[in-house]
């Protein structure tokens, strides 16, 4: 399984690697919270930034066995789309709320940044997400 | 209301239809990555994409708009 290399090109290891470290780092949060049955409050802000993100270790290693049972390069590059959609607008969604809590950001600009975003987001997921995921695999599966 | 009904007539078809246009010329002459768009199977993909996300933003500006404190 190793010896298959997961969507080259594409920064899927580097991804994999961020979410296993992002996860490792949740652990003094979680214990924190364990030991004083509080969030700490000073931690909540890079919780919601950091923590969030975390999880999306999984539908990575979801994808990653995809890849390696020699799913459609379709399938592949959709998966691929909404990985980055799930990143992308988990952290943007953090960080207004997080902004918008220390009262850097006001109730509207949280709501139109995050609308505006995904109006930008949307379409460089496609490309860099979809397309080249699409393309990367079909020149690899006529290779082969 | 004026207003409304001006942006759902008039405005949004006509940014409709300018992305039509443009979306076609950029779809005929792409190199590339972007050229895989010319075959139905990948434009569905496109339009479905386009449309599921969308309403996920929709969703979420909705939960934002009814849980954020404030106004």
């Amino acid at each position: 399984m190793a010896q298959t290399k997961l969507l080259p090109g594409t920064g899927a290891k580097v991804a994999r690697f961020v979410a296993i470290y992002l996860a490792i780092e949740l652990v003094p949060f979680i214990a924190i919270y364990l030991v004083y049955h509080k969030p700490v409050a000073a931690l909540t802000f890079a919780y919601v930034i950091v923590g969030l993100p975390a999880l999306m270790q999984i539908p990575v290693y979801g994808l990653w066995q995809l890849d390696v049972r020699g799913a459609s390069p379709r399938l592949l590059a959709v998966c691929w789309f909404w990985l980055m959609q799930l990143m992308t607008s988990t952290v943007v969604v953090g960080l207004l709320i997080g902004g918008h809590k220390i009262h850097v950001v006001t109730r509207n600009e949280a709501i139109w940044g995050f609308a505006i975003w995904q109006m930008l987001m949307v379409p460089v997921d496609f490309f860099t997400g979809y397309l080249k995921v699409l393309a990367m695999k079909t020149s690899q599966r006529e290779a082969s | 209301m004026l207003g409304t009904v001006l942006i759902v007539l008039l405005l949004v078809p006509m940014q409709i239809a300018v992305i039509y246009i443009l979306g076609r010329f950029v779809v005929k002459q792409a190199q590339g990555p972007l050229s895989r768009l010319r075959e139905p199977a990948i434009r569905w993909d496109f339009f479905w994409l386009m449309l599921t996300s969308g309403l996920c933003t929709a969703v979420v500006v909705v939960l934002l708009s009814a849980y954020l404190p404030g106004r």
